[in-house]
């Protein structure tokens, strides 16, 4: 090609930079082109144009172009919203589920519900890994959980914190009899009964069979063995309605012991609370124990002087 | 003696202020103030003093802005978002990341509908020197190290976009690109 071009030449090639697949290498040789800075400015920008579409075709997010003007521009800015778009994805991958798009119009509705549900399952993993999913009260890991923190707690401020071992009494039975099904309908009524008598700031879980454990934050000793006995006689006094026959009545043992000064380990105080608890059943059932042993009812009547008299005497703590 | 010393109760209160006409303002008077102040600045001082004088006076307020609105902050995720967060209910600037490298001296960031430069045509030089300070405080009040943003590309598509490198300034560049 000659540098002295028509209009119509330079029409086909700009047409050609612009569209064809591949620029011919004799179009950088000519040496009229190579010489002349309205061509070069105009050339480098279509260069630009035909990398920066290329990368973003192929996905590439890497390749920074320069050059300004206004397709270039629309470019970069598709450019800078997928690279955005990458860094909160990256985001969500880590757990970060506030992050919402807000372009890309369909894709970003995608985007956003698919983070939304994200967590939601996120959410509903991490409630299930702490619940028990018979009872649907909190399990074995998630007291433990709480325990640990209460322990640290307790190290570094002694507050005080008081553990109850709770089983039911002859469970066995009720399997051997009525089978499992009423088996796990007894669990639930224990569990969904007992449940509502803590305070909002206990935690009563189910760690297994027919086991259960409550931890009573800044809780006496005094102080838990009153809420022992009165979910004692809260179930004692509750029915579970059942088609086979009269409605059963179930009762439990109760273990309590409090944190002490020489505990190194939030274990060494359910150790305490499951000995109590072996006590309990040793000397009859449906009875509260503590360790380090203490009079049951002494303790009750410290905490409530008027209340003299009364049927608790029969706990049988006299008995060790 | 200094005379102007920048302290926050300068601003005053602006709520109890202004009764009637409220606590914004229009964005070309705002704008006014800043260019001409810059036009008077090059004149007396050359270009170079002006930009410096406007990074820095963006480094000042990066560093009241941080304490005023975005401090106390846990890691980077909370740093970004409560930022993201400001700029925005300040209109300010739309803040997006595109990248994050903090542990590698290196983060890459753009400002949408930049209170400075919005609207502005493009130029062949970027302009915004004062966010550029800004930036700069933003990260190292966050870090405690220093860092230095610069704007390295805009683009108009209709609202202007900013591009800005941010970088730890006492790690090597072969670091800092890796
Ligand atoms: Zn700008």
């Amino acid at each position: 090609m000659s540098s002295q071009r028509s209009d119509n030449e330079w029409i086909a090639l700009i047409s050609t930079l612009l569209t064809a697949p591949k620029i011919p290498d004799d179009l950088c040789m000519d040496p009229g082109l190579a010489e002349n800075p309205n061509f070069q400015k105009l050339y480098g920008y279509i260069n630009d144009l035909r990398a920066l579409s290329a990368a973003l075709a192929h996905g590439d997010l890497q390749m920074f172009a320069y050059t300004k003007g206004y397709i270039l521009s629309n470019m970069k800015a598709l450019q800078a919203n997928l690279r955005h778009l990458t860094w909160q994805t990256k985001q969500v991958a880590e757990g970060d589920f506030s992050q919402r798009a807000e372009f890309l119009g369909e894709f970003s509705d995608s985007f956003n519900e698919m983070t939304i549900k994200l967590h939601q399952n996120q959410l509903e993993l991490e409630r299930l890994a702490n619940v028990d999913f018979l009872t649907q009260i909190p399990n074995r890991r998630s007291a433990m959980q709480f325990l640990e923190q209460l322990f640290l707690l307790y190290k570094r401020s002694f507050r005080a914190f008081s553990i109850m071992s709770i089983d039911i009494d002859n469970f066995k039975n009720v399997n051997d009899t009525y089978g499992h099904d009423v088996g796990d309908r007894v669990l639930k009524h224990v569990s969904s009964t007992l449940k509502d008598v803590f305070r909002a700031s206990d935690v009563f879980c189910r760690i297994g069979g027919e086991e259960f454990l409550a931890v009573l934050p800044e809780t006496g000793l005094a102080g838990a063995v009153c809420i022992a006995e009165r979910i004692r006689t809260v179930l004692e006094k509750s029915e579970l309605e059942i088609e086979m026959g009269p409605p059963l009545k179930q009762t439990i043992s109760i273990g309590v012991s409090q944190v002490l000064p020489g505990d190194d380990k939030y274990n060494d105080v359910i150790i305490r609370s499951d000995n109590a608890l072996y006590m309990a059943k040793e000397n009859g059932r449906n009875r509260v124990y503590t360790n380090p042993y203490e009079d049951v009812d002494e303790l009750l009547k410290s905490m409530f002087p008027s209340d003299g008299d009364d049927k608790r005497s029969r706990n049988g703590t006299q008995e060790m | 003696m200094r005379k102007y010393k920048f302290f926050w109760d300068l601003i005053g209160d602006v709520e109890d202020g202004r009764p009637n006409l409220g606590t914004t303002l229009d964005l070309e008077t705002y704008r006014l103030m800043q260019f001409t102040m810059r036009d008077v600045l090059e004149e007396r001082f050359g270009a170079e003093i002006a930009d410096d004088v406007f990074f820095n006076a963006g480094k000042l307020a990066g560093r009241e802005f941080f304490k005023h609105y975005i401090a106390p902050v846990n890691g980077i995720d909370e740093f970004v978002s409560k930022t993201q967060a400001v700029l925005k209910n300040k209109r300010i600037g739309i803040l997006r990341l595109e990248e994050a490298m903090l542990d590698k001296g290196r983060v890459l960031l753009t400002i949408d509908e930049d209170l400075d430069c919005s609207g502005l045509p493009e130029l062949d030089y970027e302009s915004c020197i004062y966010d550029e300070g800004f930036i700069s405080s933003l990260f190292e009040c966050f870090t405690n190290e220093k860092w230095r943003a610069e704007e390295i590309d805009c683009w108009c598509t209709g609202a202007r976009t900013c591009r800005f490198l941010v970088t730890q300034e006492n790690r090597s560049e072969a670091t800092a690109q890796a």
